[in-house]
């Protein structure tokens, strides 16, 4: 299980960081092709906005992981006793946790909308299917990403331990 | 009603420090549920749709070459130099920053890459020179407001559009407004590195330090006026010139100060996929929030509000500022410029305000909400990149917005600042 | 919205009283357009027609999204009404592009006459099967080529010229026939594009080039009118289905009316902006000669033997029928 999630996080990271190379890659050749040589390539601006979204949505899931989400955590200033601060992040976590369910659902009833229209993009003819599916593949890692988080805070009030309380890195 | 509920869910969510782009997507959806028949797919539909946009591309490429200076030697040759200059001055370093700032406005077309672009090098700068680490995040963060001011300039470009307003004017009088944001936060920054005793080095550099500054900086030096002169001669878009700043830095990274290994470039596009990923999926979900308080005509009701309580000129314009002020903490520029541009400048038309000042204050105000708490994305990014938290730029950022708001005043009563080059 | 529209009807079936619907409708378009200042009367005929059982909300200048998305929202309902260009509707089907094809119809009023018949239709028909009721064709105008080099009147003054064109195959074909270099870049960043450089030329309805101030870094407007462009006026199918058979008659009766009005005022639009163009915009407008505009449709030969197998020979001579 653990040799999987690592497995993950890593093909993850690396689709991410190939789909910045990437992106980088086209709107340069594109600058270069037009200045250049006077030509302009008609797929790349559709093709490099398709990469920027799966780009942004995936990396919800890679923000998480490396926990950069942003949030407002005066609530743990203002709350002193440790046991209501967990209660508080559980239901933090069981909120966002309940959101990310339902882009998965919505995001799913939408990619299914779509694919019975058979949308197509207007520049590579490549059916929306494939940019609008990123919704709920994204929030569906994001609610698996939650669900140890949820589980460790969970355990740590019951059985408080410093080492679970640390390891956010989930 | 409406607006209690979505406002209300709003607050309450970031109390509970539920992250803020998963805030608004749930106020919307509370919003939804209870108020509206239009259905939730709405949600799903603006996720995508709203971030579907070629110009938002320059986020994460003008994050990028952030960080490619930052770890290929650009950054830090870049600081010496404009430190070797006015380093020995109080707050000499902070305003280094805003100046740097200024520059990149006028590569950039938003706010966020020029913060993300100057935070990432500036902020571990100063700090580094003993600036207080929160300062710093928040200086850069109200620095960064500026992109959007000084040209090119996306929201001026959508103002003109929907308000019929010419772009040139609007770019043409975006820049003394600029400059003098630029000046007023060198002046905080001045005052409070004065209290706090900010400085660069103890003693002044001298010409010939100056002179190997200058020379060892030169490529660094160089990447401004190439993607400034880039633009300007017509080779690229703003959010191209974001991809040759990234090449270019990696280039000069690579193979003039070899300072950039596989290491460093890699850190860079992997530092810069998670704090996109954690800032511009928002901009999603703002817009399935704005389309539902278009379609509630919230913006509208609020508008009349402000009419109905006063004929007094003065007090109407002072209080569709701080309206635009609030507005500017929630929702982000572009859909709002949308929405309350049609709105709003017959009121102001009324009032004998040219459309050009207008645009140039509602943008404005609108760049400072990126900058107000709780919800500001120049805030998130800074804060993402300095790793300090939103409480504590919260605090520092006050007397920033302070001085950006005498400005928007002056802009507002004093139509000089934006028509003396029309 | 379409929810609040069946509860009406069956409130309206079981207590034979109606409830008040109401119907947003958005577009791309700026209010000063006649795209949106004829559907203010459309709002007028329907409101007072249905006696304000039917309220119209009007969301101009993409405040609910752009064209692609306006469509995307119509068809899955989350939106009731759009006014959406033709290039768009490609998504559904690739042979909306022949409504792109440069000059596919004569002159404007075979154009018209092919859309409100056989042409318009076909169209409407393909619609259908994606959700959508198609209630019109509204005139978005004649399309002519603006640049900063030279005037256009031959296919060889196009060569090499970077022309900005929307992200859609038939347009990028048909500058590049013609030896232009067709560059795809965003609406947003038109302006900037054309005052810096990135591009040089842009083609638009005139009344639009005006609206968005594209004189301000033009220098000729070269009157090629090689596209008869038009906005469907599109309504989600199962929302129009779920109105009463009174509401409808109201709703299409309006769309007609509202399709007339626009289309006469585009027409006369067309010739205002060109001269204000002219005028105000200091823009040298250039007539392209009849013989000149048949030059630039013998030189896209090519173009239409190709799209003439993609798109089928029946299409084409569906739309020729009315060039006779
Ligand atoms: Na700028
Ligand atoms: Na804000």
């Amino acid at each position: 299980m653990i040799k999987i999630k690592n497995f993950y996080d890593k093909l993850e990271e690396y689709l991410l960081v190939s789909s910045l190379i990437i992106n980088v890659i086209i709107v340069f050749s594109q600058v270069i092709m037009r200045s250049v040589f006077n030509y302009s390539l008609s797929w790349t601006e559709e093709l490099s906005r398709y990469i920027f979204i799966w780009q942004t949505w995936l990396g919800t899931s890679t923000a998480l992981k490396y926990d950069q989400h942003i949030k407002v955590d005066l609530i743990y200033t203002l709350v002193k006793n440790e046991k209501i601060k967990k209660v508080f992040k559980i239901l933090a976590y069981l909120i966002w946790f309940a959101f990310s369910l339902f882009l998965v659902y919505i995001g799913w009833k939408l990619t299914k909308s779509m694919a019975s229209r058979n949308a197509l993009s207007s520049g590579m003819r490549i059916s929306l299917v494939f940019v609008y599916i990123v919704l709920p593949i994204s929030s569906s890692l994001v609610c698996l990403r939650l669900i140890p988080k949820i589980y460790a805070n969970i355990k740590n009030i019951i059985t408080p331990d410093d080492n679970i309380s640390k390891g956010g890195n989930v | 009603m409406e607006a209690i509920t979505l406002f209300g869910s709003f607050f309450i969510l970031l109390f509970l420090s539920v992250p803020i782009g998963y805030s608004i997507g749930i106020a919307t959806l509370l919003s939804l549920l209870i108020h509206s028949n239009i259905p939730l797919l709405v949600i799903a539909q603006n996720s995508i749709a709203g971030i579907d946009s070629f110009p938002l591309l320059a986020i994460p490429f003008f994050m990028l070459a952030g960080n490619l200076m930052s770890s290929g030697g650009i950054a830090k040759r870049l600081v010496n130099f404009f430190e070797s200059c006015i380093g020995h001055k109080t707050g000499g370093l902070g305003m280094v920053t805003v100046v740097v700032c200024m520059f990149f406005a006028a590569i950039s077309g938003s706010a966020v890459a020029t913060v993300s672009a100057v935070g990432a090098f500036m902020i571990p700068e100063m700090v580094s020179h003993g600036y207080n680490k929160s300062f710093s995040a928040a200086l850069t963060a109200a620095a960064g407001t500026i992109g959007v001011i000084i040209p090119p300039s996306i929201p001026f470009v959508i103002y003109g559009v929907v308000s019929g307003t010419s772009i040139t004017d609007l770019f043409t009088a975006g820049f003394l407004p600029g400059i003098m944001m630029g000046g007023a936060l060198m002046l905080v920054c001045y005052i409070v590195s004065k209290k706090y005793g900010y400085k660069g080095k103890a003693e002044k550099a001298t010409w010939k330090e100056r002179w190997i500054a200058f020379k060892d900086s030169f490529w660094a030096i160089l990447s401004p006026v190439i993607i400034l002169g880039g633009i300007y001669s017509g080779y690229f878009t703003p959010t191209e010139a974001a991809v040759i700043s990234v090449v270019y830095s990696f280039i000069v990274g690579v193979f003039v100060y070899k300072e950039l290994d596989i290491k460093g470039a890699y850190n860079s596009f992997k530092d810069t996929i998670v704090v996109n990923g954690a800032t511009t999926f928002m901009v999603g979900l703002s817009t399935a929030f704005a389309v539902f308080l278009t379609m509630e005509q919230i913006p509208a009701m609020i508008a009349n509000t402000i009419i109905g309580i006063t004929d007094n000129g003065i007090i109407i314009l002072l209080l569709i500022n701080i309206f635009l002020l609030v507005v500017g903490m929630f929702i982000d520029n572009i859909p709002a410029t949308i929405i309350l541009s049609p709105i709003l400048l017959p009121v102001v038309k009324s009032l004998g305000m040219s459309p050009v000042t207008f645009g140039i204050m509602l943008t404005m105000n609108l760049a400072i909400g990126f900058c107000t708490p709780p919800y500001g994305i120049n805030l998130f990014v800074a804060s993402a990149i300095s790793k300090v938290s939103m409480e504590n730029m919260s605090k520092q950022i006050m007397k920033m917005i302070l001085a950006l708001v005498i400005v928007l005043l002056l802009i507002t009563f004093i139509p000089f600042f934006t028509m003396m080059f029309l | 919205s379409n929810s609040k529209a069946g509860e009406s009807t069956d409130v309206d079936k079981t207590q034979g009283k109606e409830e008040t619907i109401s119907l947003q409708v958005g577009h791309v378009e700026p209010e000063d357009r006649s795209t949106h200042q004829a559907l203010l009367e459309f709002k007028k005929e329907v409101e007072t027609k249905s006696n304000g059982s039917i309220i119209i909300e009007i969301h101009p200048n993409g405040a609910l999204g752009g064209d692609v998305q306006l469509t995307e929202s119509v068809a899955m309902g989350t939106l009731d009404m759009a006014l959406p260009a033709t290039s768009v509707l490609v998504t559904y089907s690739p042979e909306f592009g022949i409504l792109d094809m440069p000059y596919l119809f004569s002159n404007t009023e075979n154009a018209f006459a092919a859309m409100d018949g056989e042409v318009g239709n076909h169209f409407n028909s393909m619609l259908e099967e994606v959700g959508i009721k198609n209630l019109g064709y509204s005139f978005n105008g004649l399309r002519s080529i603006t640049n900063s080099v030279r005037p256009i009147n031959e296919p060889a003054d196009l060569k090499g010229m970077k022309v900005r064109v929307m992200e859609s195959p038939v347009f990028i074909d048909f500058f590049e026939t013609l030896g232009a270099n067709a560059t795809p870049m965003s609406f947003n960043e038109l302006f900037t594009g054309l005052q810096q450089g990135t591009v040089e030329a842009q083609e638009n309805p005139p009344s639009l080039i005006y609206s968005n101030k594209f004189y301000e870094v033009q220098k000729y407007i070269s009157l090629t009118e090689h596209v008869n462009n038009f906005l469907a006026f599109i309504m989600n199918k199962d929302l129009y289905d779920s109105l009463s058979a009174e509401q409808q008659t109201i709703i299409s009766e309006a769309s007609k009316n509202y399709v007339d009005l626009q289309r006469k005022m585009e027409l006369d639009d067309t010739d205002k902006y060109v001269k204000l163009l002219g005028t105000e915009g200091g823009l040298e407008v250039n007539e392209v000669s009849v013989e000149n505009k048949q030059k630039l449709r013998d030189a896209l030969e090519p173009m239409y033997e190709k799209y003439r197998s993609e798109f089928g020979q029946n299409l084409f001579d569906m739309a020729e029928q009315y060039n006779k």
